[in-house]
C-alpha cells in the first residue's frame, strides 16, 4: 500500500469500521502528516456532512394514504369507494384524544412501557352507529341527525335522499352533493372541501331556500369547518347558517364526522407523467398530427401512455337538449368515440370520450391542417 | 457523519407482539397491530427514506413512488411474518434495489425519449410546498455518478453501514468498500471542478 492509498481506509471507516487496529493507526499517521490527504479527506467527510443533513420533507399525501390503505385491517369489510376513504383516513388513537404524542399517527409511541396501546380508531368506526352516512369517491359525512331549516320550514335530509355523491375532484378539491325531495320540492346541499400537502377544509357550503317553485342556492357562509390534518376526521357539531331569498337558512349536523380523502383524479405512465404544458394535440403541438385521438380510446390511452403523458379520462354524455355529465375515469371507457381534450389543473391531459348511446359530440376529427395519414 | 437513529422502543414492542400474535393466528388483533407498526414505522421512517430516495433521482415523484413501493413491500412482507428485524436497513435496501431497476429500466426506454411530450413546465408553487431540494451542486454530482456509486454515497452518507450498503448492492464488502472510496473522490472530483461529466 502507498501511502497515499491509506486516505482510502480513512474515507471508508465511517462505514466499515477498521478490522486491524494496527492499519487504523498507520492510516491516522500519514494522515495527520500529509496535507493533501488530509485536506481530501476534509472535504470528503463534508460532502457526506452535506448529503446527511439532506431533509426532502414529506412524501406526498398520496403515498400516506397507499401505505395505510394497504397496512388497514378494516378495509375488506368496506365498498370500494368507501374503502378509499377509510384506507385513508385512518384515524387513529389520537382523535380519541389524550393521547401523548399527538403526532404520533397511532399513539404509539408509548407502547414499550405498556399497558398495551387503546385500540385504534378508524373511520369505520367513527360511523358505526350513525343513523346517517353520506359518501362520495373523496369525503363522507355522518352523523346523528341533520336538519335543514329554510323558509320557515325544518327539512329532514337524512330521509330517503335521491342522490349522494359529489366530484370526486383531486388532490386540492372534492364535494359532496346531496339531493331529496321534501315537501313537494326538490332540495339540495353542497358541501365544497378543499386539501393542500398537509391538511383539508370546508371551503363552502350551500343549500337550496326551499322556495318553490324553483328553489335556488343560499351560501351558508358561516360555521365552516376549518383546517384539520390529513388523514383525521372532523368530529363534532356542525352549525352552518346563511341567508337565502326568505330569511336564514340554517343547517344542522349533530354528531357530525366530516372526512377528506383527497383523490388523484390522473393516472401517469410508468415512465414520463408529470405536468403537461400544453395539449400535445392542439394546433402546433406535438401531437397534433398523429391520429392518435382517432383511435378506439382504450388503444389511444395505450399510445398517450407509451408517449409518457399524464392522462384523465371523462365519459361523457348527454343529459337534456343542453346538458350534458362528464363522469370521471382514472383509464380509457371500453366504449365510445374521443371527442376532444383539454388540459386539467394538474397538468393532465384530460379526454372526452362520448357514450355512444347518448352522445353530446361529434367525433373529434383529423385535423384538417395536417398531412393525410399515411397508408399502414 | 449521522449515526442512524436510535430504534424506536414502541416500534419494537410492537413488532414483538406483531410477530406473536401473527404466529399464533392472523386474526383481527394481529392485523390492528400490524397496522399499527406499519403507522409507526412510517412515522419514524418516512422523511429519512423520502430524502434518501430524493438525493437518489432528478424527481420527486420518482422519489415519492420509491418510498410508497418500499412501504407497500413491507407491509407484504409482514404479512407473511417476515418481518425484518431492521425496518429503516430493509427500507434502505428496497429503495436502492428499486432505484438502481429503474435505472436500468430508463436506460432501455432512452431511445423512446424522442417520442415523449415536451413538459418543461414550472411545477406550481403549492405543489411542493414542504419539500426542500439538495443544493443544486451536490445533486448535480450525485446524479452525475454511476447509480451504483450513488447508492453507496448516499447510503454512507445517511448512516448505513457497510455490510448494508453491500447487502443493498448485492457486492461483497471488500468490492464495495472500493466502490464507497472511488465514488466518494468521483463525488469531490466533481464538486471540486464543477463539472459533472
Amino acid at each position: 500500500m502507498t501511502d497515499h492509498a491509506w486516505l482510502a481506509d480513512a474515507i471508508v471507516r465511517p462505514a466499515f469500521g477498521s478490522p486491524d487496529p494496527a492499519m487504523h493507526a498507520t492510516a491516522d499517521a500519514h494522515i495527520a502528516s500529509c496535507a493533501a490527504c488530509r485536506a481530501t479527506l476534509g472535504a470528503v467527510r463534508s460532502d457526506a456532512i452535506r448529503i446527511a443533513a439532506f431533509d426532502a420533507g414529506e412524501p406526498a399525501p398520496w403515498v400516506h394514504h397507499r401505505v395505510l390503505a394497504a397496512a388497514d385491517p378494516h378495509r375488506r369489510s368496506w365498498g370500494d369507494a368507501t374503502r378509499l376513504l377509510v384506507l385513508a383516513l385512518l384515524t387513529i388513537g389520537a382523535l380519541a384524544g389524550g393521547i401523548a404524542g399527538g403526532g404520533a399517527l397511532l399513539g404509539l409511541r408509548d407502547a414499550a412501557e405498556s399497558p398495551p396501546p387503546p385500540p385504534q380508531t378508524t373511520l369505520a368506526d367513527l360511523v358505526a352507529g350513525k343513523a346517517i352516512v353520506w359518501k362520495s369517491q373523496a369525503a363522507l359525512l355522518a352523523a346523528d341527525r341533520i336538519t335543514l331549516q329554510a323558509n320557515g320550514a325544518t327539512l329532514h335530509p337524512g330521509g330517503s335522499p335521491t342522490k349522494v355523491g359529489g366530484d370526486p375532484g383531486n388532490l386540492k378539491y372534492s364535494t359532496l352533493e346531496i339531493a331529496w325531495a321534501e315537501i313537494g320540492l326538490e332540495q339540495r346541499i353542497n358541501l365544497y372541501l378543499a386539501a393542500d400537502a398537509s391538511s383539508w377544509w370546508m371551503t363552502e357550503a350551500r343549500a337550496y331556500d326551499n322556495v318553490g317553485p324553483n328553489p335556488d342556492w343560499a351560501m351558508l357562509d358561516v360555521g365552516l369547518v376549518g383546517r384539520q390534518p390529513l388523514g383525521q376526521a372532523f368530529r363534532g357539531d356542525l352549525d352552518l347558517s346563511g341567508v337565502g331569498r326568505k330569511g336564514p337558512v340554517h343547517l344542522q349536523v349533530s354528531g357530525a364526522v366530516l372526512a377528506m380523502s383527497p383523490q388523484p383524479s390522473f393516472v401517469d405512465p410508468a415512465i414520463g407523467g408529470g405536468p403537461l404544458a400544453t395539449d400535445p394535440f392542439a394546433s402546433g403541438g406535438t401531437l397534433h398530427c398523429s391520429g392518435i385521438l382517432q383511435l378506439r380510446p382504450m388503444d389511444a390511452e395505450r399510445e398517450m401512455a407509451a408517449r409518457g403523458i399524464r392522462l384523465s379520462w371523462r365519459f361523457n354524455w348527454k343529459t337534456g337538449p343542453n346538458t350534458g355529465y362528464a363522469e370521471l375515469r382514472l383509464h380509457a371507457p371500453p366504449t365510445g368515440y374521443i371527442s376532444r381534450t383539454a388540459l386539467g389543473g394538474d397538468g393532465e391531459l384530460i379526454v372526452f370520450v362520448e357514450d355512444p348511446t347518448r352522445p353530446e359530440s361529434d367525433p373529434i376529427g383529423f385535423p384538417a391542417d395536417c398531412p393525410p395519414p399515411s397508408p399502414a | 457523519m449521522t449515526e442512524p437513529p436510535e430504534r424506536a422502543p414502541a416500534a419494537v414492542a410492537v413488532r414483538a407482539r406483531i410477530r406473536g400474535g401473527l404466529g399464533a393466528a392472523r386474526g383481527l388483533a394481529s392485523a390492528d397491530d400490524l397496522a399499527a407498526w406499519v403507522a409507526t414505522t412510517w412515522d419514524e421512517h418516512r422523511r429519512d427514506l423520502f430524502a434518501f430516495a430524493s438525493a437518489l433521482s432528478r424527481d420527486p415523484d420518482v422519489a415519492d413512488d420509491l418510498v410508497a413501493e418500499a412501504f407497500l413491500r413491507l407491509i407484504r412482507e409482514a404479512r407473511a411474518d417476515r418481518m425484518p428485524d431492521d425496518p429503516r436497513a430493509w427500507l434502505y435496501r428496497v429503495v436502492a434495489n428499486l432505484s438502481l431497476s429503474r435505472g436500468r429500466r430508463l436506460q432501455t426506454a432512452q431511445r423512446f425519449v424522442r417520442h415523449l411530450v415536451d413538459r418543461r413546465v414550472t411545477e406550481p408553487a403549492d405543489a411542493r410546498l414542504l419539500r426542500n431540494e439538495l443544493p443544486s451542486d451536490l445533486h448535480a454530482a450525485l446524479l452525475a455518478l454511476k447509480p451504483d456509486a450513488r447508492v453507496a454515497v448516499v447510503m454512507a452518507a445517511r448512516g448505513c453501514s457497510g455490510r448494508e450498503i453491500a447487502t443493498a448492492l448485492g457486492r461483497s464488502d471488500t468490492s464495495t468498500r472500493t466502490l464507497l472510496h472511488r465514488a466518494r473522490l468521483d463525488l469531490r472530483a466533481r464538486l471540486s471542478t464543477g463539472g459533472h461529466r
